[in-house]
């Protein structure tokens, strides 16, 4: 799949995680590959849904794309899907969902999969190949 | 004496001896015995018949008093019913009494005696009597039957009631003193309704009502009812509505006590709901801990993943790899532990299997995590006929196993190191074998390697836990597992899988 990988640099990607190592990950993989250009790190749930709900009114302010943890206190990942759904139409139609998750609990995985918002459940640690795996994904959107 | 008076005295005593001989001749017929026996009960007359019923010649009884024919128990009686006759002349009398025969046989007769000691015809008493035994032992053996039905209503630890189309008690069997102390004579006439929970009265009232509008359909209700020292009962109540059948004419219901089985059923549900809880905080915690377990590893993968990308000191590369081998074998540790627990509590679900989708999925991400081997050829043959349904997580579990080991224990020596997946119909199932040309498991360790941390290679990166969840998983299907394999030619591993029909295993 590599070799079809589209040459392309996202301008916005969100990582929601409350494991401070695994965002660290995330953020110097992502600007290893010049992934994204902007990483807007979330250590909650709570937080980023706050940020897509207010902060991100402006334009060019949405993540293209959002890397979605599964295990977080306050709010999970799935209880963080619900709100989602009740955000605006624009908001939602301007971002792709990845769950990111280390849980190979084949409830959870067919959970994600069944939403209509995540795209796909991939399993971390984030590494090159995970990220072609986006760049094919959102880039044949 | 006249010739005319001879004559006619001679046509008197034709006449008379025709009409004898007609007289005998019905009396010979007969099936009933005549007697003729004077005041004394000495016989003077017998007709032949007797002999049918008694195997006595006439010649043998008449002139003859005796009781010895007639059964002890009942001489007393007869002398009796004798006594009777001689008062009451012209009138029948009849006796039911057992004679004895020559041969000590007992039979029952049915006699009608008539005093004609006054008729100068005759003058003596007409016995006439005939062979009842047979109706005597049908009638007895009725009589049998109704007991023992009788017997079975009153010993029977259920309660029989018939009400009638107001559901007024008309019969009741005496067991329900038993079952609550109330004895039949003080419910007949009540309505059966009197006796239920106040709290089951609506219930009940539905119940008689479906019971009333379905003829003959038998109907099972479960309530509580009180006894008469006020204590509660749980009943199971079976009615039948036989209003129309003209030999019940009612409503027939059957009560038993469930009292005791309903007791045990609830305390089975509470410990069942118990062990439920149970189950499912085991899950979660299973769920958690492996959660847990594999995060803070995967963030380590992460970084010696990373890390690796930033040097090009082979030193720091090979320590980096090493680093990454023991994340990854207590990695697997911990999947390998959650799928024990999956396997050993997650209810089996039955859809049908998609082989190629499934093994293509296994292969691409085994191919993902162990890049080391992929010099390995993979070859996968799937037939068209091979139809399975059966739980889809399990059988991954099975075949990723399998291959990962083909994979983990291939031989370097060899220039064309290769895996073989053949998915063949089998009976009702199919038979997965995987095939390789690794470094093979000699014959005396057959048997160990499916034991639980029983590691057959030295040179093992496995936990020691795979094969045996393959088996144990294997076996939750139904399925069998055999292993041909020879040191230095290669493994294989063939299962058989039966379809598993969901409702059965359920």
């Amino acid at each position: 799949m590599t070799e079809e990988t589209p040459d392309m640099v996202f301008r916005k990607i969100m990582v929601v995680d409350d494991n401070q190592i695994d965002r660290y990950i995330a953020e110097k993989t992502i600007r290893k590959y010049h992934f994204a250009e902007d990483i807007l790190q979330m250590p909650s749930a709570v937080e980023a849904l706050k940020y897509l709900s207010t902060a991100a009114q402006g334009a060019g302010m949405l993540p293209e794309v959002i890397l979605l943890d599964i295990n977080m206190p306050e709010m999970n990942g799935f209880e963080f899907l619900e709100k989602y759904a009740e955000l605006p139409e624009m908001t939602r139609a301007n971002t792709t969902v990845f769950i990111l998750s280390t849980s190979l609990n084949e409830d959870d995985i067919q959970t994600a999969e069944q939403n209509p918002y995540v795209k796909k459940f991939l399993n971390k640690p984030l590494n090159e190949e995970t990220l072609n795996t986006i760049k094919v994904i959102v880039g044949s959107r | 004496m006249s010739n005319q008076t001879i004559v006619d005295r001679y046509a008197e005593e034709e006449a008379l001896k025709a009409s004898e001989h007609k007289f005998r001749s019905l009396i010979e017929h007969s099936a009933d015995a005549i007697m003729v026996v004077d005041e004394n009960s000495v016989p003077v007359f017998a007709s032949d018949s007797l002999y049918r019923i008694m195997e006595q010649t006439p010649e043998e009884v008449i002139g003859v008093r005796t009781l010895n024919y007639v059964h002890p128990e009942d001489r007393a009686m007869l002398e009796k019913h004798v006594q009777n006759v001689i008062k009451n002349p012209g009138k029948p009398i009849s006796i039911i009494y057992r004679r004895i025969k020559k041969d000590g046989t007992v039979i029952w007769c049915d006699g009608v005696a008539i005093n004609f000691l006054d008729d100068p015809a005759i003058k003596g008493i007409v016995v006439n009597f005939r062979d009842i035994t047979e109706r005597i032992k049908t009638e007895q053996a009725l009589r049998d039957s109704e007991n023992r039905f009788r017997s079975l209503i009153e010993n029977s630890s259920d309660v029989i009631v018939v009400a009638d189309k107001d559901m007024n008690i008309i019969f009741i069997s005496d067991s329900v003193y038993r079952l609550t102390g109330f004895k039949p004579e003080e419910i007949i006439g009540l309505k059966s309704m009197h006796f239920s929970h106040p709290e089951e009265k609506e219930r009940i009232r539905e119940f008689i009502n479906n019971v009333k509008n379905t003829p003959s359909l038998p109907q099972k209700i479960v309530y509580r009812t009180l006894k008469k020292d006020g204590t509660v009962i749980w009943c199971e109540r079976v009615s039948t509505n036989l209003l129309h059948d003209p030999a019940i004419n009612g409503i027939v219901s059957n009560f038993r006590d469930i009292t005791e089985q309903y007791k045990y059923e609830q305390a089975l549900e509470e410990s069942n709901e118990i062990l439920k809880k149970t189950n499912m905080e085991l899950d979660r915690f299973v769920y958690s801990v492996s959660h847990d377990l594999r995060a803070p590893l995967s963030s380590i993968l992460g970084v010696i993943e990373f890390a690796e990308t930033e040097t090009n000191e082979d030193s720091i590369l090979e320590l980096l790899g090493m680093l990454k081998s023991s994340v990854k074998k207590l990695d697997g540790f911990v999947l390998d532990i959650l799928n024990y627990s999956r396997n050993a509590r997650v209810q089996v679900e039955s859809e049908k299997i998609d082989f190629n989708e499934l093994v293509s999925d296994i292969v691409r991400d085994l191919r993902f995590m162990n890049a080391g081997n992929s010099n390995v050829k993979i070859t996968i043959e799937v037939s068209k006929k091979a139809i399975l349904h059966s739980d889809k997580s399990r059988i991954k579990m099975i075949v990723s196993n399998l291959l990962a080991n083909a994979l983990r224990y291939h031989d370097p020596e060899k220039p064309n190191p290769y895996v073989n997946i053949s998915i063949q119909p089998h009976s009702a199932g199919v038979t997965i074998a995987i095939q390789d040309n690794g470094i093979g498991i000699s014959k005396d360790k057959h048997e160990k390697v499916f034991d639980m941390f029983y590691r057959a290679s030295v040179m093992s990166e496995g936990t020691g836990i795979g094969l045996y969840i393959v088996k144990e998983t294997v076996e939750k299907l139904n399925g069998t597992i055999q292993l041909t394999s020879e040191p230095g030619k290669g493994s294989d591993f063939t299962i058989y899988l039966p379809t598993i029909n969901n409702k059965a295993q359920k």
